[in-house]
């Protein structure tokens, strides 16, 4: 029951505060970030509860094993069946949005924002949609909550966008529902032909997971289908073109959802759903998929160095990590694996706090260009410390949690491919240029404009250390994740997915 | 005729009748409420007799070489009645303020129910026949009600003379059928075809196919569509926006599905260039329909366009020809309706006979005014686009599946991609919504939309929103109930 609590708290928080908002923007705010912390809670507990099994499912190599499972019967008649179920790797991620969750609503607290109620609705939406996404052990119902957030972050762009929203939020719709449609047709395909091959009709992933369907090539493109929509929604080249636009015309809270948790559903898709159900043309696809996640590193560090505004900077970082990501994934390595699930802990908490500091920025000096910034390590003194923080650990110094991801996703690299390792390499080099860029002009150097700069909000200021906290945690003690990925290093991948889940149990 | 006949025959009589007393009514004294009241209580009685009759014909019998009383029929029967009674609904408030003569709505409005249903239970070419005249005649009046204007005038006259145009067609493509098979009963002429379908029959078959795609607006028999949508005044467009199209949807089913219902999903002879029609007649609507819709800035002319493209959807299921999708395709229709019927009575809550807000622009910022009405709004925009939590998801969901499962390969990849194009425009109804006005227009400048200023408090409207919004959102949770439901109507057929 537990897992329908998460995924309905946000969403009764979203429509009680929705309901709130017109009379008090405070009391909606409290309502949401309740609700946000209940459904931290029913994750702590589950954690908790759990974390032995956790450790005995991370050493048995079997498929899927879910710790806790809801099921019920939904459409029989085409075998939907409403089946949530989480491990570890849920879990964790389940803890990555209750974190962003609080983050995001953090960062749009100063700001009034018209319209509060839909705002708040939309924000309860996407974390009842990502939370319905990484628990769905259905592939309808895993569907359905892919939509579920996408729709609510079409509002959040469009609604309370830049100037360039309208555009911005129409291709990320496109995008996202085109390649859906694509994962649809898969999942259809997959439906049929392992109901004409067994006889059992069902959309159920753990019958599904495993199976692959009859021949080889029919396999191979349903499983291309799948791999383009969570290739879109992380944004890899060359399936990227939404995301800078994106992420640069959503509102703060918008940015951070989507590059803290949407970008993740796609990873967590490729993990849970390409690479489950498609062991064999995972494997077959590797190469190129190894190509097209050093290509991303590279395309991502290029772009951001050329930037100049500071939320398209952290949009181009982003999609270079998201290369790292794709490395770690189809590196078929154990180390691979723990870098790439560290690196979507670490990367969802660096850049939220990127993208927070940035919203600050712009609300404080109502321009994004980082040329026209400059000087403000002077006039607002932890405002400039925090994000000078930040662009660091995007860099990936050695200490926080990116170093680990981005170093245990290499040396896995290195053990398949020593090229495509060595150009990884070269691509972290590109991280440094763009970041250290980006803090001389922003917060070194003479400031033209004399007005004062508001400093930072205490709330704001908490938000931002406890990422910081977090990120450092992740890359200090490292200890626990990766004790608990070791034992998992089987030869068979899912044995490693569940074990992952411990080490970050916190986050 | 037994008893039961007469019992069959009770849902079209009560029609038949009401539209009698209507017209003894207007003809004794003009009295707008009573006269619709007493059409509303007509079309519910026939509605609900519809409903909890169970029809029983002796096969051969004098009624069931006319008519086919099956699941099918019951099924259509039941949408074009629910219909037509919010369209009633919605049209009270609508004409309530109109200068000129009101009762005979409801008269045009009974005997185009009674049409529809004549042609939703046809079997013969004669019972459809007189089914398809008493749905279009009645359409006319319909389309070209406010006869004062400009717009609605043109509207009837043009739908009048391509329609009646479309007609002669279906009778001459029927004539040469009889012809040449001797045979005017639809499931004789299907079992003939099915064997042997000779090239003059063919031409026949090509004939009734063009004639039917034009009353559906199939492309490319499409261009009278948006000019007529545009035009007719909102009951009326909402007439044609869903019951003209269910009933002629039903027909075209009952006269073609058998034809193409193949087990191994191969066709032969003659079902085969009927199927590759259909294929050529799907593949122009999904992307003709959706490509014109894009750059249409009326919401009737959007949806006009839509319905095309919808009715391109519509007929993949009928190229599969399996009874899972026959079984999708009456899904689908009956979500096309209520999406379709939600967002025009939305339109007449800001319009009535002699104002009309019907341009995209006009709704910008609509949620911040009227937060209940433009959720239901943007959730009929999402059911249309198919988006989940809302009805239109399981209904594309389930012809996406059918055309797998039937091995329709170019058929759904290209619905696929249609559905994709077709999303930014059904986005665009929402983003208006969303959007705020970044400064109020002058009213001067020409050419640009009127403001959204008239809100008539349109109770019958509102009464359709709810149900259409109902129907969305329980269908779209629960689907089961109504597959289950087609599942048992259409087993017996």
């Amino acid at each position: 029951m537990s897992l329908i609590y998460v995924i309905l708290l946000p969403l009764a928080g979203g429509i009680l505060a929705a309901l709130i908002a017109p009379r008090s923007r405070f009391l909606a705010h409290g309502v949401m970030l309740l609700s946000l912390a209940a459904m931290g809670v029913v994750v702590a507990i589950d954690l908790g509860t759990h974390a032995e099994a956790m450790a005995a499912a991370g050493a048995s190599a079997g498929a899927l094993h879910y710790l806790v499972e809801v099921s019920a019967t939904w459409i029989p008649s085409l075998g939907i069946s409403f089946h949530l179920g989480a491990d570890g790797l849920s879990f964790v991620l389940l803890g990555l949005t209750v974190v962003l969750g609080l983050i995001a609503l953090v960062s749009s607290w100063r700001s009034s924002y018209e319209n509060e109620g839909f705002y708040l609705l939309n924000i309860g939406l996407v974390l009842a949609g990502v939370a319905g996404v990484f628990t769905a052990a259905d592939l309808i119902l895993f569907f359905l909550f892919w939509e579920l957030m996408i729709v609510p972050m079409y509002f959040l762009i469009s609604a309370w966008g830049g100037t360039g929203r309208e555009r911005a939020a129409m291709k990320f719709f496109l995008f996202t529902q085109a390649s859906g449609l694509l994962m649809l047709l898969s999942m259809i395909g997959l439906y049929l032909a392992h109901g004409s091959a067994t006889g059992t009709y069902t959309f159920d992933l753990v019958s599904l997971s495993g199976w692959t369907a009859g021949g080889a090539a029919p396999a191979l493109i349903l499983f291309l289908g799948f791999v383009t929509a969570f290739g879109v929604k992380l944004a890899v080249v060359p399936a990227h073109a939404w995301a800078p636009d994106a992420y640069a015309e959503a509102p703060t809270a918008g940015s951070i959802l989507l590059s803290g948790l949407l970008l993740k559903s796609g990873a967590y898709g490729l993990l849970r759903f390409s690479i489950t159900l498609f062991p064999e043309e995972a494997r077959r696809i590797a190469p190129v998929m190894l190509v097209l996640g050093v290509v991303t590193i590279l395309y991502g560090g290029i772009l951001a160095i050329r930037q100049n505004d500071v939320k398209r900077i952290i949009a181009y970082s982003s999609i270079g990590h998201m290369g790292y990501l794709t490395l770690g994934v189809f590196s078929w390595t154990t180390l691979g694996y723990t870098g790439a699930i560290v690196m979507i802990l670490s990367h969802g908490f660096t850049t939220s706090a990127l993208f927070f500091v940035a919203g600050a920025m712009q609300d404080r000096l109502s321009t994004r260009d980082i040329r026209e910034m400059g000087g403000l390590r002077k006039a607002a003194p932890r405002l400039a410390g925090l994000g000078t923080a930040f662009l660091i650990f995007a860099l990936a110094l050695p200490g926080t949690g990116n170093f680990l991801a981005e170093f245990l996703v290499i040396a896995g690299v290195f053990q398949m491919n020593v090229p495509i390792a060595v150009l990884a390499v070269a691509g972290s080099i590109l991280s440094v240029v763009y970041a250290l860029r980006a803090i001389h002009l922003m917060f070194d150097g003479a400031r033209t404009d004399t007005a004062p700069v508001e400093e930072l909000r205490r709330h704001e200021s908490i938000a931002l250390a406890a990422l910081a906290l977090l990120v450092l945690w992740i890359g200090l003690i490292p200890g626990p994740i990766i004790k608990a990925t070791a034992p998992a290093a089987a030869s068979h991948l899912q044995s490693v997915l569940p074990a992952a889940g411990q080490g970050g149990g916190n986050g | 005729m037994g008893n039961h006949v007469i019992a069959s025959l009770i849902p079209y009589l009560i029609v038949a009748g009401t539209s009698i007393i209507v017209m003894l009514m207007i003809a004794a004294r003009r009295m707008y409420r009573a006269s619709f009241w007493v059409t509303v209580a007509g079309l519910c009685a026939s509605l609900y007799a519809m409903v909890t009759i169970q029809p029983v014909l002796v096969p051969g019998g004098p009624v069931a070489v006319l008519f086919a009383f099956d699941g099918a029929s019951r099924f259509m029967g039941v949408l074009v009645l629910a219909v037509n009674i919010l369209t009633v609904l919605i049209s009270y408030r609508y004409f309530r303020d109109y200068q000129d003569r009101r009762e005979e709505f409801h008269l045009l409005l009974l005997l185009e129910t009674l049409g529809s249903l004549v042609l939703v239970a046809s079997a013969h070419v004669i019972s459809f026949l007189l089914g398809l005249e008493l749905l279009s005649v009645p359409l006319y009046g319909l389309l070209g009600y406010l006869r004062d204007r400009d717009l609605p005038f043109e509207a009837a006259t043009k739908y009048f003379v391509l329609t009646a145009g479309a007609s002669a067609i279906i009778v001459f493509g029927f004539a040469i059928i009889y012809y040449q098979t001797g045979t005017m009963s639809l499931p004789v002429l299907a079992q003939k075809f099915a064997t042997n379908l000779d090239p003059a029959s063919a031409a026949g078959v090509a004939l009734v196919l063009s004639g039917l795609a034009f009353k559906l607006a199939i492309f490319p028999f499409h261009m009278w569509a948006a000019d007529v949508y545009q035009g007719s005044p909102l009951p009326s467009t909402l007439v044609i926006a869903t019951a003209s199209k269910i009933a002629v949807f039903a027909f075209l089913y009952r006269f073609l599905g058998p034809l193409l219902q193949s087990a191994t999903g191969s066709h032969s002879g003659g079902s085969h260039t009927v199927y590759l029609a259909i294929t050529v007649l799907a593949i122009g609507s999904m992307l003709g329909g959706n490509l014109l819709a894009l750059r249409q800035t009326n919401i009737k002319r959007l949806l006009a366009y839509s319905s095309t493209a919808n009715l391109g959807y519509l007929l993949v299921p009928l190229a599969v020809g399996s009874a899972d999708s026959t079984r999708a395709a009456f899904f689908y229709l009956a979500v096309y309706a209520a999406s379709n019927l939600g967002i025009l009575a939305m339109l007449t809550l800001f319009s009535d006979a002699t104002t009309e807000t019907a341009e995209l622009e006009s709704y910008t910022g609509l949620l911040y005014r009227k937060p209940a009405v433009s959720f239901g709004f943007i959730l009929m925009a999402l059911s249309l686009a198919g988006l989940p939590l809302s009805a239109g998801f399981f209904g594309k969901l389930f012809l996406f599946e059918t055309g797998i499962a039937g091995g329709r390969w170019l058929l759904t990849s290209v619905f696929v991609a249609a559905s994709v194009i077709a999303l930014s425009y059904y986005l665009r109804l929402v983003y208006v919504q969303i959007s705020r006005r970044e400064a109020a227009p002058t009213a001067a400048e020409p050419g640009s939309a009127p403001v959204l200023t008239t809100f008539a408090a349109n109770p019958g409207a509102l009464v359709a929103i709810a149900v259409a919004v109902l129907f969305v959102l329980a269908i779209g949770i629960f689907p089961e109930t109504l597959l289950s439901l087609l599942r048992v109507l259409l087993k017996a057929s």
